[in-house]
């Protein structure tokens, strides 16, 4: 636990697929529905998952939500969101133990302002997960600073 | 272990809470494949990395 987090709307896990999907509201300036999915990589896979964040915004043509992972919404509220978002690490992880989290930032905004809570909890991070890194066409440890491309989490075996 | 912001209060309107329901459901169907883009590039770059077939 690393800091407040919001409640969830909805947590669901599809056996079928191995899909986690999770719903809450940030509720900063404004109450912005938001939408966290693991979904496998590889097509019936249950090895490595992508880890997807963003807004759900109604679309003005189906009057229904949609999806929104390129709009920074700055609602005011980016730590609580952040530890929200973290919290559901250990919830994927004690569904998938062996599985490795593939996460890609979807706007530099975004993975400049994540990195940074990365960096500032990072001690609570490194006990409990495997970071790692790709750059320079390699997979490396994480080292806090480095600007990876994308990074892959999994859980650290005792 | 969470620890759940316990002042917000502000909430959806009730209209955009069925949306939002309806939203679920269909995920749960399969429906909505949510970040199909990313996940699909990160089958690239992980194939990229030998990491995958």
């Amino acid at each position: 636990m690393i800091g407040e987090t919001y409640p969830f709307l909805s947590e669901d896990y599809i056996p079928a697929t191995g899909e986690l999907f999770f719903t809450f509201l940030s509720q900063g300036d404004q109450v912005i529905p938001k939408l966290i999915a693991y979904t496998p990589i590889e097509k019936g896979g249950r090895k490595y998952f992508n880890w997807g964040f963003g807004d759900l915004v109604i679309d003005e043509t189906t009057g229904e939500y949609k999806i929104d992972d390129k709009t920074e919404s700055n609602n005011g509220d980016v730590k609580t969101v952040f530890y929200t978002v973290v919290s559901t690490l250990s919830d994927f992880f004690g569904v998938h133990p062996d599985a490795t989290v593939y996460i890609q930032g979807s706007t530099r905004q975004r993975l400049a302002v994540y990195k940074g809570l990365v960096l500032r909890h990072w001690k609570h991070i490194e006990p409990f997960y495997d970071v790692k890194g790709f750059i320079h066409d390699k997979i490396e440890s994480f080292e806090p600073g480095t600007d990876f491309e994308y990074l892959l989490i999994s859980l650290k075996k005792a | 272990m969470r620890t759940v912001a316990k002042d917000k209060k502000k909430g959806l309107k009730s209209e955009n809470l069925g949306q939002l329901e309806t939203f679920i459901g269909r995920l749960k169907k399969s429906e909505i494949s949510p970040f199909k883009e990313k996940t699909d590039q990160a089958r690239q770059n992980l194939k990229k990395s030998g990491l995958i077939k």
